[in-house]
């Protein structure tokens, strides 16, 4: 009897260590999209682009650098995004925990990640982008030129 | 020298006259609050101006002849490139200026390739820019600037010169009319259906209608450019799936035909050489392509496989390379459907249209002579065998129709097998290799993952090359070449 409980109990290790090597942690886009089947993963990156609404669901697309996925969450487990990724603004940076789908059924053979859960990591801001004194000074020099070549076009055409 | 001259000349024009494309891209900018893209889009203006005029005042007007013309348009592709470049490059969203010159030559040769980082931080002025030119390059650039210029009779070498060999109409200006009337129509329209689309996407006013008008842009500029890092994927959309498929279709059909068909005669599509040959190319490229899709075992659904399958092999065929899948992901597909791809890509859409490749008609007679020779030896060495196709009309086939078909075919071949050789000599296999040459040559943009910011400097201007070459369909090439030639004698 001991013993059976010794061996359940070595069995549930076993599995818990199967789950835990088939769950995908901290992976990039770019590896994931190399994984040939469906797979437990959690994944990392910023949501880029405005969140679209489909039924029930949320698609958010997130960008880590090295590539971009689109992720599908139920409406009531969506946390609020307050900031997309676009140009002067850093999205929110969250991590996503679901299912990847290197081909989807319900989604017309598509990758996507199916989320159980997303946790904001990250507040996303907006980048400054100031006017560069450098690119200031280039183009007043080149204003200078192309203007006193057309004086020059004007006078020769004239002569 | 006086040739010379008047070259310089004509491209000092044509630069200055698009200089207020970026002037025009400073006020959108202004609009949408990018004051940092304003300023990058006004030194992009001024260097138009400048690099016109200099050009200008080297020198002379004179009469535009059938060699010089086409020399025009080939050095103006590669004036052009420089300046596009120059808002890319100050964007910071690329690693260097040949990386900017790589996307801008992919942007004029309507391939749709691009190193860019970081795209979907971009601004809508500076994408707008990048859709843009592909746009009116896939037009007929030249044709627009001809249009500025009050187009003297000789200006129809220029028209001849970006491999559009149709001549709607006798005049050059009333065929860029027609041109122009046909492109407006369908611009109009769809990006009207894609706005809508966009919008019961929950993509957002403003949003979708930027999204609409690129996507238009790069399906019916057969370009492939997309403004965000997964392509049409982005959207998760079996609407604007659909909606680019027909665009990009719509695209790689002669503009002559469109014209014939909204004329009233309907028939012509179903008669039409190209149709007919597109149809059975198409169909060969399928079957590649879904043969390797089927052994890779991605899909395990028909119409996840029927979608996936049809959509890129009809994107290929096109010369667009707007994709369903990530950059790289294709290669998963195996080497059955790479073929199958290359098949497509190779071949190309319709003369006189916006798509690259060796164009459909040109193997329609091809293989008409095939037809021909083969008929020959059936009959007694008098007879006289006649082949026919039709394109709008009834056409005899005639050994300088057939001669020029081969020359043309064989220059893409050649230039398909000297890119893959490049590739090879740098250590990537071949089937990847030529793929990303036949992709570059036929201005279609797909890649299996060599074409990236990391790739070696010289296979980045053999690309670029390659770009302007299959553009231009080689006879820009032989015109420079016989006007060196011309010269030493």
């Amino acid at each position: 009897m001991k013993l059976g409980v010794r061996g359940s109990g070595f069995g549930i290790r076993i599995l818990f260590f199967l789950l835990l090597c088939s769950l995908s942690y901290g992976i990039s886009i770019s590896d994931l999209i190399q994984e040939p089947r469906e797979k437990a993963i959690e994944i990392e990156g910023e949501v880029v682009g405005k969140p679209m609404r489909r039924r029930n669901f949320y698609l958010l697309n997130i960008y880590d650098k090295t590539g971009g996925i689109g992720v599908f969450i139920r409406l009531d487990k969506c946390p609020k995004i307050r900031y997309y990724g676009r140009y002067g603004v850093m999205g929110d940076k969250i991590r996503v925990s679901g299912i990847f789908n290197p081909a989807c059924k319900e989604h017309w053979g598509k990758m996507d990640i199916h989320a159980s859960s997303i946790e904001v990591l990250e507040k996303g801001r907006r980048i400054e982008k100031p006017v560069s004194r450098t690119k200031l000074g280039i183009l007043a020099i080149l204003s200078l030129l192309a203007l006193l070549l057309i004086f020059v076009r004007k006078r020769y055409a004239s002569n | 020298m006086t040739n010379l001259r008047t070259i310089f000349y004509y491209i000092g024009r044509i630069i200055s006259s698009f200089s207020f494309i970026a002037f025009i891209h400073c006020i959108l900018a202004i609009i949408m609050a990018e004051y940092s893209s304003a300023i990058d889009f006004l030194i992009t203006f001024s260097s138009f101006v400048l690099a016109g005029y200099i050009l200008i005042l080297l020198g002379k007007k004179g009469e535009i002849t059938w060699v010089v013309g086409m020399v025009i348009v080939s050095l103006s592709w590669f004036f052009l490139m420089f300046l596009v470049a120059i808002p890319l490059f100050l964007s910071c969203h690329y690693l260097s200026y040949l990386d900017s010159c790589f996307d801008a030559m992919s942007g004029l040769a309507t391939v749709g390739f691009s190193l860019i980082n970081d795209i979907d931080h971009l601004s809508y002025s500076l994408n707008t820019w990048r859709f843009f030119f592909p746009y009116i390059a896939g037009q007929g650039i030249i044709l627009v600037a001809l249009v500025f210029l009050a187009s003297s009779p000789s200006g129809y070498g220029m028209y001849l010169g970006e491999g559009r060999e149709d001549r709607i109409l006798p005049n050059i200006a009333s065929t860029a009319r027609i041109i122009w009337s046909i492109a407006m129509l369908y611009l109009v329209v769809g990006i009207s259906i894609l706005w809508l689309i966009g919008i019961n996407k929950d993509l957002g006013m403003v949003n979708a209608f930027f999204h609409a008008m690129w996507l238009y842009m790069s399906g019916w500029a057969t370009c492939g450019l997309s403004p965000t890092s997964s392509s049409v994927l982005f959207y998760y959309s079996p609407l604007i799936d659909l909606a680019t498929m027909v665009v990009f279709i719509l695209g790689s059909v002669s503009f002559y035909l469109h014209y014939t068909v909204w004329t009233g005669k309907r028939l012509e599509i179903f008669k039409n050489t190209e149709i007919r040959t597109f149809l059975f190319t198409l169909g060969i490229s399928f079957i590649f392509v879904s043969i390797g899709v089927v052994k890779s075992g991605l899909y395990h659904d028909f119409p996840s496989f029927f979608l996936n399958s049809l959509y890129h092999t009809t994107s290929a065929h096109a010369t667009c390379g707007l994709s369903m899948v990530y950059p790289g992901y294709l290669i998963r597909w195996g080497e059955i459907a790479l073929i199958g791809m290359v098949i497509a890509m190779g071949v190309g859409g319709s003369a006189g249209s916006t798509s690259g490749g060796i164009k459909i008609l040109r193997i329609g007679i091809i293989v008409k002579a095939l037809i021909q020779d083969i008929k020959s030896l059936a009959f007694p060495s008098s007879a006289v065998v006649c082949e026919k196709f039709h394109h709008i009309k009834d056409i005899l086939l005639n050994d300088r129709l057939v001669r020029a078909s081969m020359i043309i075919m064989l220059s893409y071949i050649s230039t398909y097998l000297i890119g893959a050789l490049v590739g090879i000599m740098y250590g990537y296999p071949f089937i990847k290799s030529l793929f990303e040459s036949v992709s570059a040559t036929s201005g279609t943009g797909f890649s299996c993952g060599i074409v990236s910011s990391n790739m070696p400097s010289f296979m980045k201007i053999v690309y670029i090359f390659q770009m302007w070459a299959g553009r231009l369909e080689f006879i820009s090439i032989f015109a420079i070449i016989s006007l060196i030639l011309g010269r030493k004698r």
